[in-house]
């Protein structure tokens, strides 16, 4: 019997571990799909009390999505404008190439009784609408961050809160902008033709900004509480080491009030793209927005556009004393003549090393690799951003 | 009753004194060459009036060949028998025994047996028959004489009633069949082992015959109306490899159709992942019953929605039948005595739920002596104990089953996320039963089982079953039985979400049910059994209370109204054997169901779809008062017609009403599903099913082919608007949507249920679409075309096998092929708010690949030398042994700027497991 167990125990021991590592997600290409392309996107508020933004692109095919990343389509000459309900037209002031048209009539005193729509004439010749609409305020919103060392992440929460009580359905957008600096400081660069000094201080590509825009879609409901309130609300968490909390951080955040609808319709698209294939996932299901095509009512469109006044804040976290990346081990140094030919000069570029520094007693340049001396190839740009704070640092 | 079989042994034939009358016969000529006895016997039995008698256990191997004329046949059967050292005796009346070696000259106990006729009865055996206590048979060498002498006279049939137990542990065993020699008269043990049969009277051979259990046959006399019990021993198997004379009948002589019988030790030879004996997983190896997934709770019968099945257990009702996900279902095996599932003709005396009912009893204990079992396996423990608390009279039965899974967790895949979380869970089973005397039976079950999981730290799931009945039996005359059942289920859960301490709740919900039943069996002379009853119901719902998690939460409690509903059912069913060939089963059941006050309840602009801006006025009412009372007749019909003993057609007819739903949007039973009760706004769902069906035995009865179509019907399922909010809406009616169904299917399946090499191999083609074609709906799913349901699955094919080299070891084989579910699949990709988003196409237009498993399992059965203290068994065996990476799911996710699209394979290797189980 005791024998029985010992070898039951021993096969347990062999077994578990074959089991862990049973169940698997596996890259699978599905086969016949059917793609329905070009539908007209539209994204974007009316904001009555400030700048807007809307966005007019097209659906792209699923089926291509093993070529990496993905383009957006963009409808960049629709004509785009916003009419209240007494039949005023309201202009965009601007266009960009990314579909985007960009309007402002905060100036021109909108009547926040009135109700609001948006209307896209796409070049196809088709028209669509959206709903009327009356504008929604955001309420408030205060953000902070919580650094825990134990976790090893630095969170940030926002609270906001509606003595009116009407707010209830809230939406958050954020922007954050943070900078950092490459592994090795350089104060020689490689010129087109030769290896050259910084001639000041300041070193080669060391510290770049880069900026990401929030890609989840932030939802939250007061509607089950007793106040009208959000506290402390994780709204985005970043993993210690993580290149953007190495030096300075700044988020931007934008806190929208929807109206129910808006929010379901945003809930939806939430679950549809991110709580899907697992075990107790709900079922995906394609809800209509408010954009309607009013030329062909089988045109189908897909977009909620809101008229509401968000709020916008801006989160400053110097992230001193917190890791810093993980750097990656360089080589040593290469030494080449400060004699050297340039064509030789020129390969070792090509093979991804740039000079660091000028040993002018030696008559070398010291080269290491590229990726850990110029800051760019990390996705960044040495130019600050107009907003950087003046005690941070610039260079 | 030890020495009854000890002198079985001794004794091979019955005497019987009476006076000689010899037969003068035609001058026919017999010709026999190496033939069994039996069938020497049975051609002599049939030409000429001289009946024999001998014991098949010893003359099964015997082969014989003879020639002779009719006047010399017995004399030359006689010559013929000698030379094997048998011998043939005449016991008078034209009867003649076989007897090993020569007739005993002592005077066996036996020798009173059947002594009425020369009036040398004993006064013990007088009062026997006196008494309504039933014998008890166990031995097959006897002859045993029942009823009332002095009708011994008059000519027709006559009743016999009885249990037939196992001889060991004195438990009833359901689903044996008892049948004439002729096979004209067949009767089945019922889930209390009781069976009813009618025989003409006179002197009979009844065959006794089930998986398990060894074939036995008793010889009887039966003079009028009468019980008799039959102790059965368990099947040992030889090693000589004697053919079994499997007689199944089963499926051509009963008039249903669409049941499924499986008894708990086939349960257990079916391979499982993990190696959990599993009553669901069993069921699913059934043909038509389907499931979305592996791991997934819940199963689909023939089309049927999972909430349409009626899961029944010790006559409590179970709402949510599965622990861990799905992984092992809310039973367990070991106090499991058999399961019956109904997929077509649902007997008259269950309603409630349109597709199916799933019945499933548990053991008696044993009545003997204490005994129990335990058991361990990769993710469970479990302990059995029972015994006779007052024996032959009280017996209780209490097993307990946990699991140590919290590991399991660490296989989900992490990129899941599902990392951090745990699961567990525990059930406990107790049962008591209880005879007053042979007529009154008390049988007392309680269950209660818990779960709990979490897939991270901050929400947590937790959900029990708590189902508590009493049944008591009561035999009222010889030919009426009756069957009060008084039941209380309770299924309950809770989810707690402490993500933002604000927010920070715990969401409850419940379900209550109280039933009481009378169901009482009549036959009517011959050919009538009727059953008829009562059933009422009393429902308690709690749809939602929704309350702050601690004191820094900002949650208002809010509470749905609570819904509270009763259920009255009256029901007739007539079991009419028009002649042997043809019989008819006609069963009608009335149902009236209305939700009780206090209900609040809106009105809804009947023009426009329902939302909660179309209310045009509310209503209100007290507390008693009925609400959309809602009533209606269901109707059963099934008939057989058999050509021959072995050929039957059957056809069937049922409609059923469900007043319940579930309301889930997920794909399979989660513990996040709520149920609700039918009232003003929300209508019962109604559905029917026709079926046909051809049941072939071949090969000498040992392969049974059966073919059954059938067309199904379903109407109102609830099914969820495409935003719908399920949980805590007090307007809960306009996120729902009034589906119908349709399905329909063949289903081949061969079985063999005796015998080493046995199991069942099916093959079902089947579609189930729905549709939404209310005009009051918005946007119905798929513009209200009819669209397939998510298990809709047309080809499935299933083989169940097991091979038993010797009593000990066995080899279990399991395979499972079926079309790939159907799934939504987005059709284009925008971006919005940042990231790329998903568009989806028509619901349910895609299929993931198809499904292929292939489980493999070694059993090793206790010795069965009674000597040894403890009996263990072991299992071995690889669950999808190819390792297939059988998808459960194929889904896009959107990742930075890419959009990738994935496979989730629940179990994608093969899965190697062992339980061991021990019996003391």
């Amino acid at each position: 019997m005791i024998t029985l167990m010992k070898y039951l125990v021993k096969l347990m021991g062999m077994i578990i571990p074959a089991v862990i590592a049973v169940s698997c997600i596996v890259p699978y290409e599905p086969e016949e799909l059917v793609n329905m392309e070009d539908i007209i996107v539209v994204e974007g508020n009316i904001s009555l009390t400030g700048p807007f933004t809307i966005r007019v692109s097209r659906s792209a095919p699923i089926s291509t999505f093993q070529s990496g990343q993905r383009t957006v389509k963009y409808e960049r000459n629709a004509r785009v404008y916003v009419r209240d309900s007494h039949g005023d037209l309201y202009q965009p002031y601007n266009r960009t190439a990314e579909g985007e048209y960009l309007f402002d009539f905060s100036a021109q005193g909108p009547d926040q009784e009135l109700e609001y729509q948006l209307v896209v004439e796409s070049l196809d010749g088709n028209t669509y609408e959206s709903d009327m609409r009356k504008a929604r305020h955001s309420s408030n919103m205060e953000l902070h961050y919580v650094v825990d060392t134990l976790a090893e992440k630095m969170t940030i929460y926002v609270n906001s809160y509606d003595v009116t009580d009407q707010s209830k359905h809230y939406n958050w957008k954020f922007t954050e902008t943070w900078d950092y600096v490459s592994q090795l400081a350089a104060y020689t660069f490689f010129d087109v033709f030769e290896v050259k000094s910084t001639e000041n201080k300041r070193p080669w590509n060391h510290r770049c900004w880069n900026s990401q825009q929030s890609f989840e879609i932030l939802l939250e409901e007061t509607s089950a509480l007793a106040e009208d309130r959000i506290r402390n609300l994780e709204i985005h968490s970043i993993n210690f080491r993580d290149i953007r909390i190495t030096q300075h951080y700044i988020i931007e955040v934008t806190q929208t009030v929807l109206d129910s609808d808006a929010y379901n319709y945003l809930e939806n698209m939430r679950k549809n793209s991110n709580d899907i294939g697992e075990l107790f996932s709900p079922q995906p299901n394609e809800i209509s927005g408010n954009i309607r095509c009013v030329t062909d009512p089988d045109t189908r469109a897909i977009g909620f556009v809101s008229v509401c006044n968000s709020v916008t804040k801006r989160l400053l976290i110097d992230c001193k004393g917190l890791p810093g990346y993980v750097r990656e081990p360089m080589p040593e140094d290469t030494l080449m003549s400060l004699k050297a030919d340039i064509s030789s000069l020129i390969d070792l570029h090509s093979m991804g090393y740039s000079p660091h520094m000028i040993d002018a007693l030696m008559g070398v340049s010291h080269w290491n690799l590229t990726r850990c001396i110029d800051c760019r190839s990390k996705g960044g740009t040495p130019v600050v951003p107009v907003f950087w704070p003046v005690e941070w640092p610039w260079f | 009753m030890k020495r009854l079989r000890h002198t079985g042994k001794t004794i091979i034939v019955f005497l019987l004194f009476i006076t000689c009358w010899v037969t003068v016969w035609s001058q026919d000529a017999y010709k026999f060459r190496y033939v069994t006895l039996d069938s020497i016997v049975n051609t002599l039995e049939k030409l000429t009036p001289n009946r024999f008698y001998y014991a098949p256990s010893q003359t099964d191997t015997l082969l014989l060949s003879l020639e002779a004329t009719q006047d010399k046949v017995l004399e030359t059967l006689n010559r013929e028998l000698k030379k094997n050292d048998f011998s043939l005796n005449y016991i008078g009346k034209n009867k003649w025994a076989v007897i090993k070696g020569s007739l005993t000259t002592q005077i066996p106990d036996a020798f009173f047996a059947d002594s009425m006729e020369n009036g040398l009865h004993n006064e013990k055996e007088l009062a026997q028959m006196e008494t309504v206590q039933a014998q008890t048979a166990d031995s097959e060498n006897r002859l045993y004489t029942l009823g009332d002498p002095l009708q011994s006279d008059q000519g027709g049939n006559v009743l016999l009633t009885g249990y037939v137990r196992d001889h060991i542990t004195g438990e009833p065993v359901a689903g044996i069949t008892i049948l004439s020699e002729d096979k004209q008269h067949y009767a089945m043990s019922d889930t209390y082992g009781f069976y009813s049969l009618t025989l003409p009277r006179g002197y009979n051979t009844i065959m006794i015959q089930g998986f398990g259990y060894e074939d036995s046959r008793r010889y009887l006399r039966i003079f009028s109306d009468s019980s008799l019990d039959l102790n059965i021993a368990e099947e040992v198997f030889s090693l000589q490899g004697i053919v079994i004379s499997a007689d199944k009948m089963e499926n051509v002589r009963n008039v249903k159709l669409g049941l499924e019988r499986v008894r708990a030790d086939r349960i257990r030879h079916i391979p499982t992942v993990f190696g959990e004996a599993d009553v669901i997983k069993a069921v699913l190896t059934l043909p038509g019953v389907k499931s979305v997934g592996e791991a997934s709770g819940g199963f689909n019968v023939r089309g049927g929605a999972t909430d349409q099945n009626l899961i029944l257990f010790n006559q409590g009702t179970i709402y949510n039948s599965s622990h861990l996900f799905g992984l092992f279902s809310l039973f367990n095996n070991d106090v499991i005595s058999n399961l019956e599932l109904y997929k077509s003709s649902v007997p008259a005396r269950y309603g409630g739920r349109i597709s199916s009912v799933l019945e499933v009893n548990s053991r008696e204990g044993n009545k003997n002596r204490f005994t129990g079992s335990a058991g361990i396996g990769l993710l469970t423990t479990k302990l059995t104990l029972e015994g006779p608390i007052v024996k032959d009279r009280t017996s209780v039965l209490v097993a307990g089953r946990t699991t140590y899974s919290d590991w399991l967790m660490g296989i989900i895949p992490e990129n899941s996320g599902y990392n951090d979380g745990t699961a567990n869970f525990y059930d406990l089973n107790a049962g008591i039963s209880h005879r007053f005397n042979q007529n009154n039976h008390l049988y007392v079950n309680g269950y209660f089982s818990r779960d709990r999981f979490s897939f991270n730290r901050d929400v947590s799931y937790r959900y029990q079953n708590i189902n508590a009945s009493a049944r008591y039996r009561s035999i009222l005359t010889e030919r009426t039985d009756m069957v009060l059942s008084g039941a209380y289920d309770k299924y309950s859960y809770h989810t707690q979400d402490t993500t933002n301490q604000a927010m920070a709740y715990d969401m409850a919900f419940s379900l209550q049910q109280t039933s009481l039943k009378a169901d009482f069996t009549t036959r009517l002379g011959d050919s009538h059994k009727l059953n008829y009853g009562v059933n009422a119901f009393y429902y308690f719902l709690d749809p939602g209370t929704y309350l702050p998690f601690n004191d820094n939460s900002l949650v208002v409690p809010d509470r749905l109204q609570r819904e509270q509903a009763v259920e009255t059912a009256l029901y007739l069913s007539d079991s009419w054997d028009i002649t042997p060939e043809f019989s008819v089963e006609m069963g009608i059941r009335y149902d009236y169901y209305a939700a009780l006050g206090p209900k609040d309840y809106y009105l809804y602009d009947p023009t426009v779809p329902r939302a909660p801006e179309t209310v045009i006025d509310s209503v209100s009412v007290a507390g008693g008062k009925t609400v959309a009372p809602y009533h209606g007749p269901e109707f059963r019909l099934s008939m057989r017609y058999a050509f021959t003993s072995d050929f039957s057609i059957k056809a069937g007819f049922n409609s059923m009403r469900q007043n319940i739903h579930m309301l889930s949007n997920t794909t399979v039973i989660s513990p996040t599903d709520i149920w609700k009760l039918s009232d003003a706004n929300i209508r019962p769902q109604k559905g029917w099913q026709a079926a046909m069906g051809m049941y072939k035995n071949l090969m000498n009865n040992t392969l049974e082919l059966s073919v059954e179509g059938y067309y199904k019907n379903m109407d109102r399922y609830l099914d969820y608007a495409s935003s719908a909010r399920l949980l805590m809406n007090h307007h809960i009616e306009t996120d729902v949507i009034e589906t119908r169904g349709r399905a329909y299917g063949v289903e081949v399946m061969l079985k063999r249920s005796l015998g080493r090499l046995n199991g069942w191999l099916s093959y079902t083609y089947s579609r189930t679409e729905l549709c939404q074609n209310d005009p009051r709906v918005t946007d119905p799913v798929n513009n209200g075309n009819w669209y397939p349901a998510p298990y809709d699955k047309p080809h499935d094919l299933k083989l169940v096998g097991n091979f038993k080299f010797t009593h000990r070891f066995s080899l279990s084989l399991n395979l499972d092929y079926s079309t790939g579910r159907p799934i939504t699949m987005p059709v284009g990709t925008y971006h919005y708010a940042g990231g790329w988003r998903l568009m989806y196409g028509d619901r349910n237009s895609h299929r993931i690949p198809d499904y292929f498993r292939l489980d493999i399992s070694f059993n090793v059965e206790p010795s069965h030398k009674l000597t040894l203290l403890t009996h263990s068994s072991f299992t071995f065996g690889v669950y999808n042994l190819t390792g297939r990476k059988n998808p459960y799911s194929v889904f896009f996710r959107t990742e930075n700027n890419t959009i990738n699209s994935y496979m989730l394979s629940i179990f994608g290797c093969p899965i190697p497991y062992i339980t061991y189980n021990i019996r003391f």
